[in-house]
């Protein structure tokens, strides 16, 4: 008898020395755990959603006294406030940059990538994510095109500044503005990683809700939050590809001479070759991912809070079904 | 106000570390967060429930607040035909909006502190009722479905209308980085092939020298209109995408290079007129009043007074199109037809333009 204890918890303790062997690199770096994974969402979607805020109280501030010399912009902005007064160019750089980063980086990623990770294992009964390395893989991607988009801001003719939808030619011809030389070239390339990331993510919570539930935990029993997940990664995975489509047609137009959003333009005293292409191609490819975005943004916020108000007031939610339908 | 800004960044910073830190403890065990204190009690739940209807009472406070002290930046009344429509669509949809915001609004903070917390009180368990779930959402679809059938798609389809005029006047509005031209299309009324293409010299709009449409085409840097006469935009960009904006008259029409977009309003208020309504003496008075005492501090610390303000209709660009987008406009004046012919026959024609080059 005791020997057989023995055996059993030196094989317990050989099992336990093989798979748990965790250092604090693979316990707090390169984790496959959905909940510290969720944590790293939240922290680096908290870090850029400050400085999106940052980038609108400074854009406030322009607006307030406009065109008026101001000691906070001379030390934040360097040369691009000469003498303390903003330059336009940069103002337009910051409504880009704060407009990217808050729907993207803070309302996207920093949103689902967080309380999908965290909750939706939890709320359906799964051990963990359905590929834990791929999870892995999509946070560092994410904090790969933050990290890109944040140096963007530190190139020598500044960051992209064609606004956030990025329209061609503002975004394609470098010579339209300033942000659309090396700033715009690191926007494309953030965003296209952005969108992998985004990509694998959604994925793996589609997934995730398909095949990891519980004995028991049928569709129809799924809590309501994880329902808005479920399907806000179904909305990510149809429109995100028409986005980096959009980013490559752009990125050829841009490099390579293409001519898909670009005709008969003059600029600077000269004719460029490009003929036949239009902007309103890039509109439409745009907004097939744009109008999808604000349902990514809203609908993980609508499963949360109907599940937050039905539980503090001892209710179940009211009409399940009909908001499943909704959603 | 800048060192308010400051102090406020810092808080939302000091906010977030203390929300990670809670996180982080809620995260790790049960027992250490449930102390006696974290629980609440009647009188938390009272004074929550009470919280709830003092924000509602607020919000409304604020937006009625709102709505009666910033009348002055509402857009004045419409000085085109259509514009008319257009508003009293917007003013339906705001009236719709705000019954069922109020509604919604208060029933939820009013159960809020209805059903507050308190010992022994029980929930009533009640999860479905198809009855009312269908009442509820076939009301909005059907509201929804008639704003966007009466209200939107008709006026869109004969707003955007362009040939439904009779004898309507072709202008042609013409964007580059950062200003605007107009192309009158002369005695033909027709306007003559153009590309950028055709670029040089004095021909800055690229109308093409061979095309005999071209020949008696106007380049102006105002917006004339004779008032009541229906008008259709031509609109054309030399080098990114620009919006044509023009509030006043209800208009906006993306400008987009490479092609040719139109729009077609018909202007009813002269520049005069609209500049003597009550609204708008009533504004430029206030702006001026403003002007005079910032005048005053600039002249004691020696520098130039401001010119007094005097109101005009304008054309500006309302798409991102680069460093001076934000300056980039044109003064629209509507005037009677007698004096809008008067003014047309000061401009140059394409081909005296042409001829004056070679000179
Ligand atoms: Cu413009």
């Amino acid at each position: 008898m005791g020997q057989v204890i023995a055996a059993a918890t030196e094989h317990g303790h050989d099992d336990g020395h093989h798979h748990h062997k965790e250092t604090f690199v693979t316990k707090y770096i390169f984790s496959t755990d959905h909940k510290m994974i969720a944590k790293q969402y939240l922290i680096t979607g908290l870090i850029m959603g400050a400085i999106g805020i940052l980038m609108s109280v400074l854009m406030r501030m322009q607006i307030a006294n406009p065109e008026q010399p101001n000691v906070i912009f001379e030390a934040l902005l360097g040369k691009w406030a000469p003498g303390g007064v903003m330059d336009p160019n940069i103002y337009l750089a910051l409504v880009t940059i704060h407009g990217t980063i808050m729907v993207f980086f803070v309302l996207t990623a920093g949103l689902s990538g967080t309380f999908s990770n965290f909750l939706i294992p939890l709320q359906i009964g799964a051990r963990d994510m359905a590929s834990g390395f791929l999870n892995m893989v999509s946070y560092w991607l994410f904090f790969l095109s933050s990290a890109i988009m944040i140096s963007s801001l530190f190139v020598e003719l500044g960051p992209a500044a064609a606004g956030w939808t990025i329209y061609p030619p503002l975004s394609a011809v470098a010579k339209a503005m300033p942000g659309s030389g090396m700033g715009m070239t690191l926007w494309l390339v953030s965003m296209a990683i952005f969108i992998a990331s985004s990509l694998l993510g959604s994925l793996n919570y589609v997934v995730t809700v398909i095949n990891m539930r519980t004995k028991g935990m049928s569709m129809t029993r799924l809590p309501l939050t994880i329902w808005a997940f479920f399907v806000t990664a179904i909305i990510g995975v149809v429109s995100f590809p028409v986005l980096f489509a959009a980013a490559l047609l752009l990125i050829m137009d841009r490099s390579f001479g293409t001519s898909f959003f670009l005709s008969d333009i003059y600029i600077k005293g000269e004719v460029l070759a490009h003929q036949g292409g239009s902007p309103v191609l890039f509109e439409h490819l745009f907004w097939f991912l744009g109008h999808p975005e604000v349902y990514i943004v809203l609908l993980p916020a609508l499963g949360i809070t109907s599940e937050i108000i039905a539980t503090n007031s001892r209710k179940p939610i009211f009409g399940y079904r009909a908001m499943v339908a909704l959603f | 106000m800048t060192a308010f800004l400051i102090i406020l960044i810092a808080a939302l910073f000091v906010i977030a570390l203390w929300q990670i830190s809670k996180i982080v403890q809620l995260g790790k065990s049960p027992e250490a967060s449930s102390a006696d204190g974290e629980i609440a009690n009647d009188a938390d739940n009272d004074r929550q429930g009470k919280y709830m209807l003092y924000f509602v009472i607020a919000m409304y406070v604020m937006m009625i607040a709102c709505f009666i002290g910033y009348q002055d930046f509402f857009l004045p009344d419409a000085a085109s035909e259509h514009g008319a429509e257009y508003d009293s669509l917007l003013i339906l949809t705001t009236v719709v909006i705000m019954i069922v915001q109020f509604l919604t609004q208060a029933l939820l903070h009013w159960f809020s502190y209805k059903y507050r917390g308190k010992k022994g009180q029980k929930a009533l368990f009640y999860a479905d009722n198809d009855r009312l779930e269908f009442i509820w959402t076939a009301i909005p679809v059907v509201v929804l479905a008639g704003l966007i059938l009466w209200g939107g798609l008709f006026s869109w389809n004969d707003i955007m209308d362009v040939d439904k005029h009779e004898d309507p006047l072709v202008v042609e509005v013409y964007a580059y980085q950062f200003g605007w031209k107009v192309r009158y299309s002369g005695v033909d009324n027709t306007l003559g092939d153009a590309n950028v293409r055709f670029i040089e010299g004095s021909n800055i709009l690229g109308i093409d020298p061979t095309d005999a449409d071209g020949k008696d085409d106007m380049v102006a840097t105002e917006l004339h209109l004779p008032v009541n006469r229906p008008v259709v935009f031509n609109f054309r960009s030399q080098d990114v995408l620009h919006s044509a904006y023009m509030p006043h008259f209800r208009a906006q029409m993306n400008v987009v290079p490479g092609m040719v977009t139109k729009f077609s309003f018909t202007p009813t208020v002269t520049s005069e007129d609209y500049k003597s309504t009550e609204f708008m003496t009533e504004k430029v008075r206030k702006i001026n009043e403003i002007r005079r005492q910032k005048s005053k501090e600039l002249e004691a610390s020696g520098d130039v007074a401001l010119d007094p303000y005097e109101f005009e209709y304008y054309l500006l660009c309302n798409k991102i199109c680069g460093a001076s987008h934000y300056n980039m406009q044109m003064k629209i004046v509507v005037e009677s037809e007698e004096d809008y012919n008067k003014w047309l026959e000061t401009q140059t024609t394409f081909e005296t333009t042409l001829a004056n080059a070679e000179n």
